[in-house]
This record gives structure tokens, C-alpha cells and sequence, in this order.
């Protein structure tokens, strides 16, 4: 999937600035940068959710998304928030229940279940719809600490030899650096790429220290030029 | 598991004490009559409670109370029909396209504001004594405030929720009746509720002015001759016709539609 955005503005503030970015089949890229940067707007511009005059992207295929909320239906099952969506039949979207191990919980209502729990529907629904560019937006934000680690662990090992692309958007830099392959640092006003850092192990418990003091050292040197 | 049995008793509880409030301040409002009647004790000016009910029973008993009574009912559904068709249309496109409500506004404020009376005498003048003109009146009466109301859900849809539809490709017609449709229930519900109490006393006024038969056409004939307790014993029937499409259609319709809410913590 290739991207490229010559700028978005919204009402008449320029939000971003020129974007190129490739993503290839089965990599992991996070998109980081500082809260309100314009990380979701270019999120939701690849999903198409978002109007952008000068911007094209060629190869998304069929997209899966996980909001900031989990944007569930209240009225409807978990299964069939996940067939409405998706247009899976029930089997489909038990397995993909099973997978985000909330295979018990098919029947119930979202408002029965916690909000961590919801975000794992939310992230069975986006792999239910059998995704070729799975985007995550800041799908860990607002969990507590224990629930975070384990949605993370779970994510981990759902992107661990996925055949899908997905683009995480984090302001979590350690988020970025524990599930990608590869880390774009968004700054500047309008925002641009600043940095690109690609992980030596990714996914890969240890090790993160040096890759965070490396794209900090990356992330001096381009503020300064 | 418990917890949500414990709910479940104590929602029924609830409504069980809810009810017998209810037919107590009924009983309540009975006695008040009654007392007011002996007070009074004019029986042309206001019967007693148990007076009316005779009359009741007997027009009841003569066949004419059923034939008064379902040409009313007919007219209220023709109109309720049209007006929410229209008014629901009407509303959800002003309350999601701006640029629709910026012309669709002032019309509706014209028409809200616009005296039944007015409208009704109107188009028994302009389309003549007949059942189109009298629904038509009646339609045009609750239209406006129909679509008002169901602008104001269409607005309050949660974006959100929105952009999941589009971003899974969610097919038009599932998103609506998973997505847009239940967001709207509530407003629908509450809509229909009021049009269709509002609906009936626009319907009667129009049978009194021109129609020769249904309830308002009773009560006229009775105003005329000074018959309150018939006036009297038309308008409850009518009342309790209206309380039991109430319990009977509407609130089951609304708990299957909100049943969802019950599952909540």
C-alpha cells in the first residue's frame, strides 16, 4: 500500500504536511508522535473517512479498524456487532471471538462487558472482516495499566506473522517499539514524517531501551536540522 | 448472573408498585368527579361517574358507540400514518443535510405555528367537505411538529458510530436498520406518542366542523342538544381506546426496542 498526501488542512489550520509512506504486506508500521499532531486525521484520511483533495493510496484493499472507541452497537449481540460489520457468518466471527479470548461472551450485550473487553471486540471485528491493511488507533489509550499489558500481549501475538499490513497509531512511543517492525515519528506544524526508525527484533520482549534511545538520538538530530 | 435476577425482581416490583399508584390516583380521579357531582348536584351540568357509565353501556349495547367509535379510529390512523411518514422523512433529512433544513425551516416554523383551526377550515374549503380534506388537516397539523421531533434524533446520531459504518463498508439498508434506526427509536417512540394524542383531538375538531359521523360529530350533536353525559361518555371511550393502543402497541413496541438497555450493568 503506498501513500501520498501533498497536505490536509482543516478549516483554514494545516494539520499535515507531505506524507509518503509505503506499507508492505504482513509489516507492522506504528505512526507516533505527540497528542493532537494529526495522527488519527491521517488514519482516517487512509480509511477513507476523511476528505483529502491532493492525496492518493493505491493498495489499501480492504480495510479493519479499531477506533479510539470501541464504536460498538449497544443495541445488537457481540456477534452480531461483529456480522453487521463485517458480513461474516457466525462462524467467522466466533473464531475471531476466539482469538481475542472472549470466545464465551458471543451472546452478551457491549454494555455488559468492560471497556477492555470491548476494545477486544472492537479488535475481533476488524479481524473478522478479514483485513489486507488492519488500522489500529491508539487502541490501548484509556485501559489501565494491567489491562493495556494484556490487550498489548494480545495484539502482539495476533500481528506476530499476520498477512496483513497494519498501521498502529500511538502517542505510546514504548507501544510503537514493542509491536513494530518499523516507527514513524510525526512533528512539525504542519505535521510531517520527522523520523523512521525500522526495529532490529521487533516484537521482541527486550531490547527496547536501545531502540527508544535510538529514535530519540534520530529525533534530536532532525529537530536540530 | 445474581445480580442481574436481583434487577430483573426488583424492575418488576417496580412496575407493579408503579401500577397500582396509577390505578389509585385513577380511582382517585373518579372520586373527585363524583364528589363534584354531588356538590353540584346538577345532573344536566355534570352527571356522576356511575351516571355516564350507563350511557355508555347502552350506546355501547345499540350499536352506535362501536360505529362512532371506528370511524374515528380509522381517520386517527390514516392521519397518524401520513403525518409520520412524512414528518419522519421530513425531519431525519433536514437533521442530517443542513442545507436541506436551512430551507425546510421556515416552513416548519410556519406550520407549527399555524392554528389547527385555521388549517382545518382551510381545506374543508378549498377541497370540500370530504375524508381527504379531514385527514389532510389533520396530517398537516402534526407533521411539523413530527419532523421537528425527528429532526432532533437524526442530529443527536452519534458520528462515531457513523464512521464504523463506513469504514467496514457496512451495506446502505443494514445501516440503517442496525446503525440510524435504532438511534432513532427513542424519538420515534416519543413522536408517536405525542402525534398520537395530539392526532385525536385534532381529528374530533375536524369531524365537528364537518364530518357525519365518528365521535366529534357526536359530541357535537350532543353539544347541541346540552347531552353532557354523552359528551362525556364519547370522550372516555374514546380516552380508554387511546390508553390501551398506549399499553397494548406502544410501550411493548418500546420495551422490545430498548430491551437492550435492561442487559447494562
Amino acid at each position: 500500500m503506498h501513500i501520498d498526501i501533498a497536505g490536509k488542512s482543516i478549516g483554514h489550520k494545516p494539520v499535515l504536511g507531505r506524507i509518503s509512506l509505503t506499507l508492505a504486506r504482513g509489516e507492522v508500521v506504528a505512526l507516533t508522535g505527540p497528542s493532537g499532531i494529526g495522527k488519527t486525521t491521517l488514519a482516517r484520511i487512509i480509511a477513507g473517512l476523511e476528505p483529502c483533495a491532493d492525496s492518493s493510496i493505491a493498495d489499501a484493499g480492504r480495510i479493519g479498524m479499531v477506533f479510539q472507541e470501541p464504536t460498538l452497537l449497544p443495541w445488537r449481540s457481540i456477534i452480531d456487532n461483529i456480522c453487521i460489520a463485517t458480513g461474516c457468518d457466525a462462524g467467522a466471527a466466533r473464531e475471531a471471538l476466539e482469538n481475542v479470548e472472549l470466545g464465551d461472551r458471543a451472546d452478551a450485550f457491549p454494555t455488559q462487558l468492560s471497556l477492555g473487553q470491548q476494545r477486544r471486540i472492537a479488535l475481533a471485528r476488524a479481524l473478522a472482516a478479514r483485513p489486507d491493511t488492519l488500522i489500529l488507533d491508539e487502541a490501548f489509550a484509556s485501559l489501565d495499566e494491567a489491562t493495556a499489558m494484556r490487550m498489548r500481549a494480545l495484539t502482539r501475538r495476533i500481528l506476530e506473522g499476520a498477512g496483513f499490513r497494519t498501521l498502529l497509531v500511538t502517542h505510546n512511543l514504548n507501544d510503537a517499539v514493542e509491536l513494530a517492525d518499523r516507527v514513524l515519528l510525526l512533528d512539525g506544524r504542519p505535521a510531517e514524517i520527522l523520523v523512521e526508525h525500522r526495529l532490529s527484533a521487533p516484537r521482541k520482549t527486550t531490547g527496547h531501551r536501545a531502540e527508544l534511545e535510538a529514535i530519540r538520538a534520530k529525533q534530536q538530530a532532525a529537530s536540530k536540522s | 448472573m445474581a445480580s442481574f435476577i436481583h434487577q430483573t425482581t426488583d424492575g418488576r416490583t417496580h412496575d407493579r408498585s408503579r401500577l397500582a399508584k396509577g390505578l389509585l390516583s385513577l380511582l382517585g380521579f373518579v372520586a373527585l368527579w363524583g364528589a363534584a357531582s354531588l356538590w353540584l348536584a346538577d345532573p344536566d351540568l355534570l352527571p356522576s361517574p356511575v351516571a355516564v357509565a350507563r350511557v355508555f353501556w347502552s350506546e355501547t349495547a345499540s350499536g352506535e358507540m362501536s360505529l362512532h367509535m371506528l370511524a374515528t379510529l380509522a381517520r386517527v390512523i390514516a392521519a397518524f400514518v401520513l403525518a409520520m411518514s412524512i414528518g419522519s422523512v421530513l425531519g431525519i433529512v433536514a437533521g442530517r443535510k443542513p442545507g436541506v433544513d436551512a430551507w425546510v425551516s421556515p416552513w416548519l416554523i410556519i406550520f407549527l405555528n399555524l392554528p389547527a383551526l385555521v388549517v382545518i377550515v382551510l381545506c374543508y374549503l378549498w377541497i370540500g367537505l370530504t375524508e381527504v380534506a379531514a385527514i389532510t388537516a389533520v396530517a398537516i397539523n402534526k407533521i411539523p411538529m413530527i419532523a421537528v421531533m425527528m429532526r432532533e434524533g437524526a442530529r443527536a446520531l452519534d458520528p462515531a458510530l457513523g464512521d464504523m459504518a463506513q469504514a467496514f463498508r457496512i451495506p446502505r439498508a443494514a445501516r440503517w436498520r442496525h446503525v440510524i434506526v435504532p438511534q432513532l427509536a427513542p424519538h420515534f417512540a416519543a413522536s408517536g406518542r405525542a402525534g398520537f394524542a395530539l392526532i385525536w383531538k385534532i381529528v374530533l375538531v375536524v369531524e365537528f366542523l364537518g364530518r357525519s359521523n365518528g365521535v366529534g360529530f357526536q359530541i357535537h350533536l350532543y353539544f347541541q342538544l346540552f347531552d353532557v353525559a354523552r359528551i362525556l361518555a364519547y370522550a372516555f371511550g374514546f380516552i380508554a381506546i387511546m390508553l390501551a393502543v398506549e399499553y397494548l402497541v406502544v410501550q411493548p413496541w418500546e420495551r422490545s426496542v430498548t430491551r437492550w438497555r435492561r442487559h447494562a450493568h
